[in-house]
């Protein structure tokens, strides 16, 4: 049996990869939370009507930037929570970086918005045929309805069980996960008598972040707003949740902004107020 | 390994759990139901429901192939081909239909808000009547479930609208005579007041009974495919002091009724009333509920008086673009604004 030097050295190879994957993540970390910040101070610009480029959510949305975090996207009804999510999908889906999952809560998938973002955004200098490209990209996202917190820790389970076993598989590593809206589950057993809502909130988000991190995967969680101290709105979910995601997105900049980033047909056609 | 947390029990039971010594499922599985009921002190229905529970639990770490690690997942190409066979329920009225994107939708929540007085009741109960429209007259043939919680639904105008829809359907597909008559035996008003099947809630409790109820209702009667709750705010403004437990328990009806939409593949209509905010320095009109129960609807339309004429305007929509339409209730129930004749435009 050949043993002794040659397993040393690959123990040795092992422990070198370890150090380097550590290294790596913490560059992919400090590289996206400084992306972040200059996609913040983009975005408060873009509320005086300047346009962001799309180029500048590819940045900052494609795969390597945000691997192994859990960013949430908050903000008020309507502002596009839901169309960046779908635009996400389809744009990791495109750049063929995994699998991606997405975890509706509110019936609000839409597969036929996302063919006309992609009919939308065709990149027409590779010459893959529309129909072929649309097939790609639709195949690649997988939808699923969940409508119970329980049910969303056995699916994060299950992922998390499934992502192990995938090193053996030639199936696409799932690489972005998300999950609209989160705050939609969880504000029916959050607050009351017991904390018995608050435990299951905090161990799905703790769930959340175990889960990208060790697959390296994105998670990404939209979350909606309420009235706070004196009717400015502030994120739902309260405190306990506030620590959990690696990073937030005000949509308040984002209900602007969108607009101009993402031409999604939402006009803004005000109604006439009641009588 | 998931944690006692996670198993779907009540929290009596989880804590009786945790003092009694089983902190994880493998605890549990080793314990036998007598045993079970005689550490907690429960029922051994109870224990035995607990049991199962945490069985069901520990399947999901079984080894499964490879989609299947989310079951019930579908990839998004096939959930288009899905949809674009998925029929709409018309309004009646041809544009508030191609602002809608052909109808109502099935597999999705729709709230429609409004001032009284502006039409909720006479969408309602339109839409009712159109779910039923056969299929080969490009409707879904379906039931429809009518939740009254005002008392505002009467009969006699359901009768009325089920006979113009009638009228308006032969109208539009150009039938021949010897096809009518052989319809005519089905499309009979009195058989569409049948299949409305209709509840008249008093309480708030009873309201959440019913969309509890639903399920074992709509598992028996599977041909019902709009549920209409006409209107979800009436009996949760008045009697609720604690504003947080309402916005518990309407996440929970919200919650449910999305479940029952996907699951049953039919659509939820909710009527939902008007009530002022002050915002910005200004008292602003704005739908009922809060901001909670503005998310848990996935399309929105706000129905308005713009000079004499009633508009609708799509506020929320997760693939149609915000547009508003012109539409009127007449005698025949709600039809275009424009079309004074009986021509409505084909879908």
């Amino acid at each position: 049996m050949g043993r002794g030097k040659g397993e040393e050295e690959g123990i040795d190879q092992k422990e070198k990869k370890g150090h380097e994957e550590i290294e790596r993540r913490k560059r992919v970390r400090e590289e996206s939370r400084r992306e972040l910040g200059r996609l913040a101070m983009a975005m408060e610009k873009s509320t005086e009507g300047s346009m962001v480029e799309i180029a500048g959510i590819d940045k900052l949305l494609g795969g390597g930037l945000r691997r192994g975090q859990l960013t949430e996207i908050v903000g008020p009804s309507s502002s596009g929570k839901t169309q960046v999510c779908l635009y996400t999908a389809l744009h990791v889906a495109d750049k063929n970086l995994g699998a991606v999952m997405f975890l509706d809560t509110c019936n609000s998938f839409s597969p036929k918005r996302i063919a006309g973002m992609i009919s939308q955004y065709s990149d027409h200098s590779v010459s893959e045929g529309n129909e072929r490209r649309r097939n790609r990209i639709m195949t690649g996202i997988i939808c699923r309805s969940v409508f119970d917190i329980f049910e969303l820790l056995g699916v994060l389970h299950e992922l998390s069980s499934a992502s192990k076993r995938q090193v053996k598989n030639q199936d696409p590593r799932p690489c972005l996960l998300i999950i609209d809206s989160i705050s939609f589950l969880i504000t029916p057993i959050l607050g009351g008598k017991d904390s018995q809502g608050r435990m299951l909130m905090v161990s799905c988000g703790t769930l959340l972040k175990k889960l990208a991190n060790e697959h390296n995967i994105s998670i990404l969680v939209t979350n909606h707003m309420v009235g706070g101290e004196g009717g400015v709105p502030k994120p739902a979910l309260g405190e306990s949740w506030k620590s959990i995601p690696h990073a937030q997105a005000q949509a308040r900049l984002i209900r602007k902004a969108l607009k101009d980033w993402i031409p999604c047909d939402k006009e803004s056609t005000a109604p006439a107020k009641g009588n | 390994m998931m944690e006692i947390s996670s198993i779907p029990i009540s929290a009596s039971h989880r804590a009786k759990l945790l003092s009694a010594g089983y902190t994880t499922l493998s605890s549990l599985s080793s314990a036998s139901p007598s045993q079970l009921a005689r550490d907690l002190n429960v029922g051994l229905q109870e224990a035995i429901d607990i049991l199962k529970a945490s069985s069901e639990s520990c399947r999901l770490d079984m080894p499964d192939g490879a989609h299947e690690f989310c079951k019930g997942a579908q990839t998004a190409w096939d959930m288009l081909s899905e949809e674009q066979a998925l029929r709409h329920i018309s309004t009646g009225s041809g544009d508030l239909d191609s602002i809608l994107g052909g109808g109502i939708h099935c597999k999705e929540v729709t709230e429609i808000g409004g001032v009284p007085g502006i039409g909720k009741t006479q969408l309602g109960i339109q839409l009712a009547v159109n779910v039923q429209i056969p299929y080969e007259f490009g409707g879904l043939g379906g039931k429809a479930i009518y939740i009254d919680t005002e008392g505002s639904f009467m009969v006699e105008r359901a009768y009325q609208i089920a006979e113009a829809s009638i009228l308006d359907v032969f109208d539009n597909f150009g039938c021949p005579l010897k096809e009518i008559q052989a319809f005519s035996k089905r499309l009979k008003p009195e058989s569409f007041l049948e299949n409305i099947f209709y509840f008249r809630i008093c309480s708030y409790t009873e309201q959440i009974a019913v969309i509890n109820y639903l399920e074992q209702f709509l598992a028996e009667h599977k041909d019902v495919k709009i549920v209409i709750i006409d209107s979800v705010t009436f009996h949760f403004r008045q009697d609720f002091e604690d504003l947080a437990l309402r916005t518990r328990v309407l996440g929970g009806m919200s919650l449910k009724l999305m479940n029952l939409a996907k699951k049953f593949s039919l659509s939820v209509v909710l009527m939902n009333q008007v009530t002022t905010k002050f915002t910005e320095g200004s008292f602003q009109l704005t739908l009922a509920l809060g901001d909670s129960w503005s998310h848990s609807c996935t399309n929105r339309v706000i129905l308005y008086w713009n000079g004499n004429d009633r508009h609708a305007y799509l506020d929320k929509s997760p693939y149609l673009r915000s547009a508003s339409a012109h539409f009127s209730v007449t005698g025949k129930g709600i039809r275009d604004a424009t079309s004074q004749c009986k021509r409505v435009r084909m879908m």
